[in-house]
């Protein structure tokens, strides 16, 4: 049994990881064809019947609404092989679910653990956490009774698979091997699916996928997920928001973002709409007055539903007009409270307050 | 010896005797209208105009910093693409610091610690 990874193993493991990450990002459509026979070779490596039907579907949105159309009218009943019926549970468990066991199991923990580190961990902020269950929760909330979770995510399935696929690469047999590879190959070539018995739904990829910097959804200008069917999925730094705060931000009303129930909302929502707006609706606090308004005030305010204030500096832009940012509490430059307009002006650029200089000339 | 020159927007312009020493940076490409200092999400970059300039842009910095250095034989200038542009610096030659100012979201940490 292979435990410990060579020095060679060691020194693929990024170079594979990024070829996962490509895939599990990748915007390009699917192949139909290609796609239908991933589909149908999944089924029967799971030792089930193929599917009668496969619908490609351009969204996963379009795909459960699809799903609950047939469920939900006569029109099930007329295509044949008590299709209704099979529209109820889904094969999770048939298709994946029982092979994960079973793979971990050939794996052993060691090194498993070894390549979930430094495989599935890292794809899995970015790939699960951020862009599978951010769209998992928007379709949620926007399908609602028609929405049905999946296991298959496609290429976003790859921080699981992709460190079962190194310990193939390795040397490592599974006693699913070929199910296994049925699945590398559903993940490499598809988008999301829904699977049930005799009818399958599988969705093409997304169109257009944005990121922050450190991975979460975000998009300032436009959607972060969307789909070809039209299907669009908004985000500020990883929180779903609603379209209309990314699309018509400029209309956005400060008093809709607070009566936003959602707490992670309402305070994305304030960061999108701009902290100088939101000024007028929320009560502030001044800590320090620097009596320069070029240098500014340091001042604090307060979210509703939120435990502590945040630091703000407030200052006048020559441009801009009114400029007001957040500062933290205590500064990573000097460890120092930032207590002062001037200490705030020095974090923004990186200086310790006690070398900050404020130049004479800003434009 | 440092000389802070000013800000334009959200750059500090501050001109220095000497690159840093052990310092990690990577050279910037430089685009059609010249380098960009600092990228704007509706195009109105901030840009080093000149045409003996080199940028490189520093990788070992604080969380949410940008700190970029360029090298200026002969004249350049800071400019901002924009239809109402914040006014442009003359730089002569020497060595210029720019650093992008950074903001911090007090709120964001917060409210994710209430939702979960």
């Amino acid at each position: 049994m292979i435990t410990e990874l060579t020095a060679e193993q060691e020194a693929l493991l990024p170079v594979f990881r990024e070829q996962c990450r490509a895939i599990g990002l990748s915007t390009e459509p699917i192949d139909k064809n290609e796609a239908k026979d991933a589909v149908s070779n999944l089924y029967t490596e799971a030792g089930l019947e193929a599917p009668k039907m496969i619908f490609v579907c351009q969204s996963p949105a379009q795909a459960l609404l699809m799903r609950a159309i047939l469920r939900n009218t006569n029109l099930g009943d007329n295509l044949g092989d008590n299709l209704k019926a099979n529209l109820g549970d889904n094969l999770g468990d048939n298709l994946g679910a029982n092979l994960r066991d079973n793979l971990w199991d050939n794996l052993g923990d060691n090194l498993g653990d070894n390549l979930w580190d430094n495989l599935g961990d890292n794809l899995w902020d970015n790939l699960g956490d951020n862009l599978g269950d951010n769209l998992g929760e928007n379709l949620g909330e926007n399908l609602r009774r028609a929405y049905e979770y999946t296991y298959f995510l496609g290429g976003q399935d790859m921080p699981w698979l992709a460190f079962y696929k190194f310990g193939q690469m390795i040397g490592v047999t599974y006693e699913r091997q070929q199910h296994f590879d049925a699945y590398w190959r559903y993940a490499e070539t598809c988008g999301w699916g829904y699977f049930y018995q005799n009818v399958a739904f599988v969705c093409d990829r997304p169109t257009t996928l944005a990121f922050d910097n450190d991975g979460r959804p975000h998009n300032e200008t436009g959607p972060t997920i969307e789909f070809s069917d039209g299907y669009k999925v908004y985000n500020w730094h990883g929180t779903s928001v609603p379209a209309h705060w990314i699309e018509d931000k400029e209309n956005l009303s400060p008093l809709e973002v607070l009566r936003t129930e959602n707490v992670e909302q309402r305070a994305a929502g304030a960061a999108i709409i701009g902290w100088p707006k939101m000024l007028s609706v929320l009560d502030a606090k001044v800590i320090h007055d620097s009596g320069n308004p070029d240098i500014g005030q340091l001042i604090e305010l307060a979210l509703p539903g939120l435990p502590e204030p945040g630091r703000f500096l407030k200052a006048e832009c020559p441009r801009n007009g009114t400029i007001c940012e957040g500062v933290p509490y205590i500064s990573d430059i000097d460890g120092l409270p930032i207590d002062t307009a001037i200490a705030a002006q020095a974090w923004r650029i990186g200086d310790p307050q006690s070398d900050y200089i404020h130049p004479e000339k800003r434009t | 010896m440092k000389q802070v020159i000013g800000h334009q927007g959200e750059i500090r312009i501050v001109k220095i005797d000497a690159l840093p020493a052990d310092m990690q940076a990577e050279a910037t490409d430089k685009g059609q209208k010249g380098f960009i200092i600092s990228h704007s999400e509706n195009g109105n970059h901030h840009l080093l105009v000149g045409d003996n300039v080199a940028v490189i842009e520093r990788q070992d910095v604080p969380s949410g910093m940008q700190i970029l250095y360029g090298i200026v034989s002969g004249d350049a200038e800071l400019v901002q693409d924009a239809a109402t542009p914040h006014d442009g610096f003359s730089l002569p030659e020497g060595f210029y610091e720019f650093r992008i100012s950074r903001e911090y979201d007090p709120f964001a940490q917060q409210a994710r610690r209430v939702a979960d």
